[in-house]
């Protein structure tokens, strides 16, 4: 069974459509990714899953359960992590500070998780006390990814890991979120930055004005013009 | 110092309020106020009252305790009951500021005039809890023990909710939703409840500075009581910069002081229209306050 | 990617169908209330007669000016009762103290009314909603305790002995005439602003503040007028009360004043005449008639049961009840008793068919450049934005006549780019040039009176205004109407009015809007809105028009309709630059793209170059370098 499965789902900001039809399919353990140009519904189907937004129509459903209408905050117990666009550092907080937000809900010790981020991100183990605001992009990138993972998720969701990184930390980021999955956590990862989420990834959709336009193993997406076509506007033949 | 410490109990609340839903909760003072008539009538509950000796001693402790908790009470479930009557249902809808503002301002009549209508216009005045003696002199300045006793007790109060705020869990939540709601959602807070919780504290610092200020120091209050000290306390958190902690208190503090030279410089009877000019120039010059706006920024 | 659901600041968000009047049946109401005002009163008793003058009368005149200030420009004022106690104070003072006539002090206490709207105005004014709630909170506070502390206002024993008009006397009949004549006066000054670039402007401030600097509203201004009329109504008020009364003291000015009248506003319907005329006379005459009447006794009975309290008649509940009155009109009805029409007081009817033709938007386009001249240059531009560069050096120019194109992953400074042009924002180093002239440093009204208009990424429409009005502000950019002009008989208001009626028609028609004036640009289908966006920019007259990704949320044929509609604005002799993200869009449109990433310009070239651009492919793509 499918840990994540979106049925036709439609999404809009008032009289705009965000997102028409779309369905997609998580399988336990995978790393899938969601690629497309700005304005393609990649955030608006994060934030449907994670239960900010609500859709119009579809369903969506997570460990075999419809998790419309459930709010936000109440899907993080359920197994959802999110680590938003744009990094959505809280900016007057530590480091640690963050972290212990990831693990709102939870009880008992935190150190097995903190271990685990640590080891994962070196770096913020030495930055611990440092108020997120003043870290850099990169930084605030591994609190965003090791904050979502505080909360144990089954499903972790990322949303533009290299947004505004140099191109040798995007490298780097992206490695990690290879070994995570590697680690047992199943990854649905939206990106900009085709060319490194497709080497990552197992299985790829593209989104185009709200619509999958193309799925498939990401291996043959890579070498697939469609890719091109949705971020360069040049006209492939379907 | 005994004003600026009540300033700065009360600017809290707006602070807070602000800090996660950048608004300004206009009916905070009749929040204090009722705080304040909450006292009173739990010194009339014991029976304590004008004919009571002053108490001393552990009965003294309990008067006091009594003052304070009895307005925490009453002033945290008025705060609480605007947040789900006033703003809740506003909130819903995604209005606008401004009708916050006016519902807002309709609460805050709307408070006033049942006190009035119910407790008459006239101030009622409290049996005297603390007696009126000097504890030092200093710089040829009577220093008087009830004034001491409410300065400490507001300054036990701000520690407490500093702490709170800065190492609880839940006081973790209103940072992180002060700083960014939708993350904070998407970290499993939950914000309708965040936000209940805001008030509540505000409320209960409110209350508590409304029992020790008129029930300690004025011994008396009526039903517009809270109005002048809510926008001064309103000046205090914008002068400290509005929804930072830190600058409630400094806010405070500073208010009191200033207006206390202001008063001496100009007369008494001018000392109001002192504290409206700082707000203006304030926020004229240096919007976001001496120590900028955001709640929990103070750490960084 | 957000939607425009309308953030007007007195609220879109009542969707339900609402009553509101037409003109024609405004009128014939108005003229039947007239009526009775003029002949009835004779007929009422001292009681009832004194009622009308005092409160109603003054109620209403207070709060048909405090409409303009709440209702039409949308600021929050509560200190309102300070101009009326100027008023009352300034005709005390020049009738006891300088014995002068009380007819002349009428212009005095207006005058003096006004001064103080100024002088409280000019330094607050920018202040965000509700700090400016709150500031002009202690205005009326300060106003107060000044006439409280003052000797020569007599402090908290007031003015007395202040001279009657004469042959007005003592009776109240005249006074209530008098009012009448006042109110009449001020419905007449509420109407003309309303209907001219000056109701236009505030509503345009009111709905969307920036988006009306940027449109060419000189919003500074127009927000200081509307303080300033608003105050000069109150400052009437005053001399009525006081010459009236003969006597007045602090007391007669308390806060709570300024909230009635503000209760008086938004129960009616702030924004709507009719509303806040009800408004007014509802709060001023009910308790009052309440207090003797069985429902008022009953009222009165009730409260006191239940809640404990000690209230004797009606008017002792009057402000607990205006309090609860207030909350509840705001959770349950927002819009007033009766809400204002579309767009409040700005109404832009539409054209006699068989006037004039209305196919000619006049457009100027390119001016006096030539093709081949640099109509924009934008020279080694930087922005920070505290520690982030958001642009970094940015150079090119964009010649006469022709569609330029921005493009660039998000976050590549693109619409950072637009606000420094159009001066939103102002440039940490570098200059823009329209025509060889600096830019840097004007205000974005002045921008767009030299040429340059936009449009929004989140479309940024008046939602609350007829699609008509919309373009008309943008009209308005070169009209020159101020308050002085939209009330004297002079010609420039008929005809900028008709300027605007006419053109404003035309520009629909030309985007394809044809017919669709008098709809809610809130309202209007998401393409439709597009559209109405681009006439309003094209209503300033711009030589430069820049479009912020105005295919987004569009389908294919929407697109295509909004190329041709490109093509046909570049052929109108308008030069302009498109950031868009649709690249088929971009790419079929432009003759020239520049790409942005991190701020900095990576790329210049004609489209076909571009999209085989390696470091565009790169930071677009990504760089797939192979690192494990």
């Amino acid at each position: 069974m499918a840990l994540l499965e979106l049925r036709e789902v439609a999404v809009s900001y008032g009289p705009i459509a965000a997102l028409k039809n779309v369905t997609i399919t998580v399988e336990s353990g995978e790393i899938v990714t969601l690629i497309g140009a700005n304005g393609a519904g990649k955030t608006t189907t994060l934030k449907t899953i994670s239960g900010l937004l609500r859709p119009v129509s579809g369903d969506v459903v997570f460990d075999g359960e419809s998790i419309v209408g459930v709010p936000a905050h109440q899907l993080v117990k359920r197994g959802i992590g999110h680590a938003p666009e744009g990094r959505g550092m809280f900016p007057g907080m530590t480091v640690a500070e963050n972290l212990e937000m990831g693990a709102y809900l939870r009880k008992g010790s935190l150190a097995p998780e903190f271990d685990r981020v640590f080891t994962l991100f070196p770096r913020l183990a030495e930055r611990r006390k440092q108020a997120t605001g003043t870290l850099s992009g990169g930084e605030q990138q591994m609190v965003a990814i090791g904050r979502a993972l505080m909360s144990k998720p089954k499903l972790l969701l990322l949303d533009e890991p290299s947004m505004g990184l140099a191109p040798r930390l995007v490298a780097q980021i992206f490695s990690i979120v290879a070994e995570i999955n590697e680690q047992g956590t199943t990854i649905l990862l939206v990106e900009q930055n085709a060319a490194q989420a497709l080497r990552r990834a197992a299985r790829a959709y593209i989104l185009a004005t709200g619509e999958v336009v193309r799925e498939g193993v990401a291996a043959d997406l890579a070498e697939d013009p469609a890719v091109r076509a949705a971020y360069l506007g040049i006209e492939t033949e379907r | 110092m005994t004003l600026g410490a009540i300033y700065a109990l009360v600017a809290l609340g707006y602070t807070l309020v602000y800090g996660v839903l950048r608004l300004i909760n206009f009916a905070h003072s009749e929040v204090f106020m009722v705080g304040a008539f909450g006292s009173l009538f739990a010194l009339h509950a014991i029976g304590f009252d004008a004919a009571h000796a002053t108490p001393t001693g552990f009965a003294l402790v309990g008067v006091v305790a009594l003052v304070v908790v009895a307005g925490m009470i009453a002033a945290g479930v008025v705060a609480v009951l605007l947040e789900r009557l006033a703003y809740r249902p506003l909130r819903k809808r995604g209005a606008p500021r401004l009708a916050f503002l006016i519902s807002a301002i309709g609460a805050s009549l709307f408070l006033q005039e049942s006190f009035a209508l119910r407790y008459g216009r006239d101030a009622l005045p409290y049996p005297r809890t603390v007696k009126r003696t000097t504890a030092f002199t200093i710089f040829g300045a009577d220093v008087q023990v009830h004034k001491i006793l409410v300065v400490v007790s507001a300054v036990v109060l701000m520690i407490a909710l500093e702490r709170f705020v800065a190492k609880t869990k839940l006081g973790r939540g209103i940072r992180a939703t002060a700083q960014d709601a939708q993350t904070a959602q998407l970290m499993g807070v939950d914000i309708n409840r965040i936000i209940v919780v805001t008030f509540l504290l505000g409320g209960l610092v409110a209350g508590a500075a409304g029992g020790l200020y008129f029930g300690v120091v004025v011994e008396s209050v009526k039903y517009n009581s809270g109005f002048i000290y809510g926008i001064k306390a309103f000046t205090a958190a914008v002068l400290g910069g509005i929804g930072n902690i830190r600058g409630a208190l400094l806010g405070g503090f500073a208010l009191g002081l200033l207006e206390n030279y202001g008063a001496t410089l100009l007369g008494g009877e001018w000392k109001d229209v002192f504290a409206f000019t700082i707000l203006v120039l304030v926020l004229m010059f240096r919007p976001t306050g001496l120590l900028g706006e955001q709640l929990g920024r103070s750490r960084a | 990617m957000t939607a425009n659901t309308g953030k007007s600041v007195w609220g879109v968000w009542s969707r339900r169908p609402r009553l509101a009047l037409s003109r024609r049946q405004q009128t014939i109401a108005l003229a039947a209330l007239a009526v009775i005002a003029v002949v009835v009163p004779p007929f009422l008793s001292n009681y009832v007669q004194s009622i009308l003058f005092f409160p109603v009368g003054i109620y209403v005149l207070l709060a048909i000016g405090l409409n303009v200030v709440v209702g039409a420009a949308g600021m929050l004022d509560l200190g309102y009762v300070a101009f009326y106690a100027v008023g009352a104070y300034t005709t005390a003072i020049l009738t006891t103290t300088y014995s002068v006539d009380a007819w002349v002090a009428i212009p005095a206490a207006i005058a003096a009314a006004m001064i103080a709207g100024v002088l409280l105005g000019a330094p607050t004014l920018r202040l965000r909603g509700d700090y400016l709630a709150i500031v002009t909170l202690g205005f009326g506070e300060i106003v107060r305790i000044i006439a409280l502390n003052t000797n020569a206002l007599g402090e908290a024993r007031g003015v007395t002995g202040i001279a009657h008009p004469e042959p007005l006397g003592l009776r109240t009949l005249p006074y209530y005439y008098v009012a009448l004549v006042a109110i009449g006066v001020a419905l007449i000054v509420s109407i003309r602003l309303g209907a001219s670039r000056v109701g236009r402007a505030w509503s345009a401030i009111r709905e969307d503040e920036e988006a009306a600097e940027v449109m060419g509203v000189p919003t500074f201004k127009m927000r200081l007028w509307a303080f300033t009329v608003g105050a000069s109504t109150a400052g009437l008020a005053g001399w009525l009360y006081a010459s009236k009364v003969g006597f007045i003291n602090p007391d007669n000015f308390p806060f709570f004043f300024s909230v009635i009248i503000l209760a008086a506003v938004v129960l009616g319907g702030s924004g709507s005449l009719p509303g806040v005329l009800a408004g007014g006379f509802l709060i001023a005459f009910l308790p009052e008639y309440l207090r003797n009447a069985a429902a008022g006794k009953t009222i009165t009975r009730v409260a006191n049961d239940v809640f404990g309290f000690h209230a004797s008649d009606v008017t002792d509940l009057r402000v607990w009840l205006f309090g609860l009155a207030l909350v509840l009109v705001m959770i349950f009805r927002p819009r007033g008793l009766v809400p204002a029409r579309l767009g409040g007081m700005a109404v832009t009817d539409a054209p006699d068919p068989d006037q004039v033709d209305t196919t000619d938007p006049g457009l100027t386009g390119n001016r006096t450049m030539q093709a081949g001249d640099a109509c924009l240059a934008v020279e080694n531009l930087t922005m920070d934005f505290g520690g982030v560069r958001a642009l970094d050096d940015v150079s090119f120019t964009v010649p006469v006549g022709s569609i330029v194109g921005v493009i660039g992953p998000n976050g590549a400074g693109k619409t950072t780019l637009f606000n420094v042009i159009t001066g939103v924002v102002e440039p940490t180093d570098g200059d823009i040039k329209l025509d060889g002239n600096s830019t840097v440093g004007k205000k974005p009204h002045a921008i767009c009176q030299a040429g340059i208009a936009r449009t929004f990424q989140n479309i940024r429409l008046f939602p609350d205004l007829s699609a008509r009005t919309n373009v008309a502000v943008g009209l308005d950019a070169h009209h020159r109407t101020s308050v002085p002009g939209a009330l004297g008989i002079g010609r420039r208001r008929r005809n900028e009015e008709r300027d605007a009626k006419v053109k404003a028609e035309a520009l629909l028609a030309f985007v394809g809007l044809r017919g669709r004036g008098d709809e809610r640009a809130g309202s209007m289908p998401y393409g439709d809105q597009r559209r109405l966006e681009i006439a309003r920019a094209l209503a300033t007259d711009p030589c430069l028009l820049l479009l912020d990704e105005p295919g987004a949320g569009m389908n294919k044929t929407e697109k295509t309709a909004l190329v041709t509609l490109v093509r046909r604005i570049r052929d109108a002799g308008i030069t302009i630059v498109l950031i868009e993200h649709d690249m088929n869009l971009v790419m079929g449109l432009v003759e020239e793209v520049t790409v942005l990433d991190f701020g900095k310009v990576i790329a210049r070239g004609r489209p076909a170059e571009i999209q085989t651009n390696q470091a565009v492919v790169e930071a677009y793509l990504g760089v797939d370098d192979g690192a494990a």
